[in-house]
């Protein structure tokens, strides 16, 4: 479903990615490990369009994406659930899953457009913007109106599918989500990301932050989400046990680079990563 | 007594217009944390604009015009303006904003002239044998409330419910919300930052517009009909907290309602008329001393 | 930004030629015949004379707002204060010119720290509107109490300035007019005064103030006492506002109480943005810029045949020239002018002579983008005259033109090319 090859990127000067590859195949968990600065968070974000790539090429579904923006991406069934939750603190958790639904919302009328925009030259942008903000929400509004009734169906089984995964949150439905424990969070991060009904699911660092109980439970249910709707995940874990428990393969970042790619069980027999990742 | 009640009054309505100016304000600066010294004159620019159509059209065919030029400009300065620098620290934003300021009021000059012009109130209508809108007064109780007053006091409570129920309870206006917290987010939502920030625009343009519509009929129409107007609107934010919409329009009937006061009943010697913008700066200090992010405004918690 | 410095020896020719220039060529050079190049008439010499005042409070100001990060809105009011002081001083109490100058800027620190105490409470916006409040309040206050402050009419000072003075006469045998005494007075002033700045921004307290600009809490854990410096900021760029408002009386001869409005402090505010924070040289540029430019603009572009609206619209392009400083020179002019030395003495790395030629350019990018900014900002706030015929034609040039622009001046901090693109230095984390 994803395909990464010679991945460069940066933040300004700092070279964050050195030509990193990368495979996740449809309806796999693949864990990406590495140290603190190794370069997982950046491999995620040049993926999901947050940080646009030096060069390399990324391709997900067969599609290039890497020149693409963010807001394009998650239209196109990617969902990026970033490090530290990055929740809408002040609204509450209905809030959040509602705009982890915005894109099925606005996606009939992005991608066309949107790429048409891409090859506009300076003033040709101007206007497309001009006109899109012009009569964008009036054609969105008359969309929504003509089909309201499906989206409201769909957004209720989306909502509910969560909620079954995730019963703490129907409870705390109306509560401002930064007001919630930080497991609650990242469950509800999570939810929302699972909101758009994404193809590949991109889980950055879940376990950051969390008590090892509630990291667990996390984890057997991010499991349970690929084994029930076959759903491909990317993880981003500092925590190597608990990611290679759940993933199908692994690649092991270092500064930069991929040091090792492999199934997760020769990852976890592998002498070099039992000692440097698994504490052995 | 009447004529206090008369000055109340008074005061709630030309608070009524700091407080819509001022939640103009507030919408840009919940989302950009910009402070945009253009307001007043981007609503005084309108207003012109009106007056120009008024020459060949009726009132109430006027007004929803006026009021999408004014979203178009919004969009426009937004566009080609600060979303070159939107990166920017504050300040310089500001500059720009400052630098806009400069331009409308210049321009405006320029085009209209500056004798000051007539502008008139909106005319009445007869709904269900109830007059709204149009000249003349009302009694109410023991004052009589010009109809004028009354309307712009309609305005801005039927403006502040209307956003509310737009930020609150529609998709767009949620996405707007999101927006100004957490723009990083809502990119993965899919959100499309850079036009939630235009619309934002549009939408304070619009508001500074209604502003602008109803006080010119009091000050009449002129180039800096609106500076002082702005510099009140400023206080009222920032009285009321500079992200609450609510703030806004509180802090705006506040200092209006004050301006009026002190105005009359203070001794000439000690205060009097001539000493409203060092009243309003006392007032400003002494809000923010007690609560320094406003009555309404949220205290940001620091992480270290 | 890092800055480069020039090797010694052209320091000091750099040194001596702009003494030269300022000390000579701007109060005399009207003496010589008038086909020679540069030559400034004598009303010249006023306008540097306000230039010189105007840097002395964009000094201050910088200290406080640019190397303290409090924004204030309000430094007119200060300026006012040492004004007024040391008309009243001059003209009700016969105090001699010098120390009055002297007096304003203590009164007028004096009142800045007790400013600075509130202002411990407040932020960003709040503060600035708080200080705005303040110099708003300030012609109102001045009308006011006018048993002291002579009300609305305000002080005429002129009777009772001294013609040059006497020893100038005996010690250096030349008789100057007023306006070259005092602009010679002021620009002394003012080169004390940088002097003055740059001590304390390169001292422990200087350092304290960055630190507290850049996380207040930080700086409190590393013992920096974060009210005692905030205070003394203010103080202290206080005190640089009343020199500025005692030489004002001096230059200007006058003081009322509409002089020192509201929009004087937003200017000053403005001037030391677009001259570039945390930068003495900022001061500088940002205070020529704030004279030179509303009074030459206009002229320069009269020349242009066909444009004859340059006039009315003068303040229009002031805006614009605003706005295209700030989208092109987010560092202001002084970090246009850095940025150039680095530029150009990067082609010749080892070279010191690289060095000079990189100032030398500099001050010629500067001056001449200070001016394209001035002639863009004129034609794009008439673009509505002659834009639509064009605009099929030269819409390709002209995005070509500011890609150009952009990539190798560039703005800051934007590695990632276009509009789409999230500025990724705002992600507090660089090691991903």
């Amino acid at each position: 479903m994803l395909q990464v090859r010679d991945l460069v990127a940066a933040y300004g000067p700092i070279v964050a990615l050195h030509g990193v590859s990368l495979d996740v195949p449809d309806g796999s968990i693949v864990a990406v490990l590495g140290a603190n600065g190794a370069g997982k968070s950046s491999t995620l974000r040049a993926i999901s369009g947050l940080l646009r790539p030096k060069s390399g090429s990324i391709k997900f579904a067969g599609q290039r994406i890497d020149h693409l923006a963010a807001e394009q991406i998650v239209s196109l069934g990617m969902s990026h659930i970033p490090e530290g939750r990055q929740l809408f603190a002040e609204l509450t958790v209905l809030e959040n899953l509602r705009l982890g639904a915005y894109s099925r919302f606005a996606r009939a009328d992005g991608g066309g457009g949107l790429a048409h925009r891409q090859g506009l030259s300076l003033l040709g942008r101007l206007q497309h913007d001009l006109i899109q903000a012009a009569t964008g929400g009036i054609r969105d509004l008359a969309r929504g109106i003509r089909e309201y009734r499906q989206r409201r169906q769909d957004f209720d089984a989306a909502l509910n599918q969560i909620f079954d995964y995730f019963p703490i949150l129907a409870q705390r439905k109306n509560q401002i989500s930064g007001t919630l424990s930080g497991g609650e969070q990242q469950m509800l991060a999570i939810g929302r990301g699972l909101m758009a009904r994404p193809r590949l699911l991109l889980l950055d660092e879940p376990s950051m932050g969390l008590a090892p109980l509630i990291t667990r439970e996390i984890f057997e249910i991010v499991q349970a989400i690929n084994r029930t709707q076959g759903m491909t995940i990317l993880v981003v874990e500092q925590n190597a046990n608990l990611a290679l428990e759940i993933a199908h393969y692994g690649y092991v970042l270092e500064t930069g680079r991929i040091a090792l790619a492999d199934t997760s069980d020769n990852l976890r027999k592998s002498e070099a990563v039992r000692r440097s990742y698994l504490g052995q | 007594m009447a004529e206090f009640w008369q000055q109340v009054v008074g005061g709630l309505a030309t608070g009524s217009v700091y407080g819509l100016l001022a939640l103009a304000l507030v919408l840009i600066y919940r989302s950009t944390s910009v402070l945009n010294f253009a307001q007043g004159e981007m609503a005084m620019f309108t207003t012109f604009i009106a007056w120009s159509i008024l020459q060949w059209g009726e009132y109430w065919i006027m007004f929803p015009l006026v009021l999408v030029i004014a979203a178009g400009i919004g969009a426009l300065v937004e566009r080609v303006v600060i979303r070159p620098v939107e990166g920017a620290p504050v300040l310089n934003i500001i500059i720009v904003t400052l630098g806009l300021f400069a331009i409308f009021n210049n321009l405006a000059s320029w085009r209209w002239g500056g004798i000051p012009k007539g502008f008139p109130t909106p005319p009445e209508i007869h709904v269900t044998g109830i007059k709204f809108f149009g000249g003349g007064a009302l009694d109410v109780g023991p004052t009589a409330v010009s109809y004028h007053d009354l309307t712009i006091m309609i305005f801005a409570v039927g403006i502040m419910i209307a956003l509310y129920l737009f930020f609150q309870y529609t998709p767009l206006g949620l996405a707007m919300r999101a927006t100004a917290q957490n723009p990083v987010a809502s990119r993965l939502m899919g959100i499309r930052v850079g036009r939630m920030l235009t619309v934002g625009w549009a939408l304070s343009a619009v508001v500074g517009a209604v502003a602008g519509l109803l006080i010119a009929p009091l000050v009449l129409l002129q180039p800096p009909m609106m500076m002082g107007v702005l510099l009140y609107a400023m206080a009222a934010a920032v009285v009321g907290g500079l992200d609450s919409p609510v703030g806004a329009v509180v802090g705006g009937l506040i200092i209006g309602v004050s301006e009026a006061l002190v105005g009359t009943y203070t001794p000439k010697d000690l205060l009097g008329p001539d000493m409203k913008l060092t009243v309003t700066l006392v007032i400003i200090l002494v809000v923010l001393l007690v609560r320094p992010t406003g009555i309404f405004g949220r205290r940001t918690l620091r992480r270290v | 930004m890092r800055r480069l410095s020039p090797p010694r020896t052209s320091q000091i020719i750099i040194f001596a030629v702009l003494a030269f220039f300022l000390i000579w060529w701007v109060p005399f050079s009207h003496v010589l015949p008038d086909g020679v190049p540069l030559r400034l008439p004598p009303y010249r010499t006023y306008q540097a004379s306000m230039i010189a005042m105007w840097v002395i409070v964009a000094l201050g100001l910088n200290i406080l707002t640019g190397y303290n990060g409090q924004i204030s809105l309000g430094h007119g009011a200060f300026v006012a204060v040492g004004g007024y002081t040391a008309a009243i001083l001059m003209v009700d109490y016969g105090w001699p010119f010098w120390v009055t100058i002297i007096a304003g800027g203590v009164i007028a620190g004096a009142l800045g720290f007790l400013v600075g105490i509130p202002a411990l409470r407040l932020t960003g916006p709040y503060l600035a509107m708080a200080t705005l409040g303040l110099a708003l309040a300030t012609p109102q206050i001045l009308k006011k109490y006018d048993g002291l402050t002579h009300g609305t009419q305000g002080i005429n000072v002129r009777p009772e300035v001294p013609p040059t003075p006497e020893f100038i006469k005996d010690w250096f045998g030349i008789s100057l007019t007023n306006d070259q005494w005092i602009y010679l007075l002021v620009l002394f002033i003012a080169f004390l005064m940088a002097i003055l700045a740059l001590n304390i921004v390169r001292s422990r307290i200087g350092r304290a103030f960055v630190a507290i600009r850049d996380s207040e809490i930080a700086a409190q854990a590393m013992g920096i006492s974060v009210p005692r410096y905030k205070t003394m900021a203010f103080a202290i760029s206080a005190f640089y506002a009343g020199v500025a408002g005692g030489a004002y009386v001096q230059v200007v001869g006058y003081v009322s109480p509409e002089s020192f409005g509201f929009l004087m402090s937003i200017n000053f505010l403005t001037t030391i943005v677009v001259g570039g924070l945390a930068s003495t040289l900022g001061s500088v540029l940002g205070a020529a810029g704030l004279v030179l430019v509303p009074s030459e603009l206009p002229g320069l572009l009269g020349h242009i045949p066909g444009f004859n609206v340059s006039q009315d619209l003068s303040w229009a392009f002031y805006g614009g020239a605003l706005i295209l400083t700030m989208i092109f020179a987010p560092y202001g002019l002084a970090g246009l002018f850095h940025r150039s030395v680095r530029r150009v003495s990067s082609w010749a790395p080892r070279s010191r002579a690289g060095i000079l030629v990189g100032l030398v350019v500099g001050v010629a990018v500067a001056a001449g983008v200070g001016f394209a900014l001035g002639l863009a900002a004129f034609l794009i706030t008439t673009a509505w005259v002659w834009a639509p015929p064009l605009v099929g034609v030269g819409a390709r040039s002209y995005s070509r033109w500011v890609g150009a622009l952009r990539s190798p001046l560039g703005s800051p901090g934007r590695a990632e090319a276009g509009p789409e693109a999230p500025s990724s230095q705002d992600h507090p984390d660089a090691e991903r």
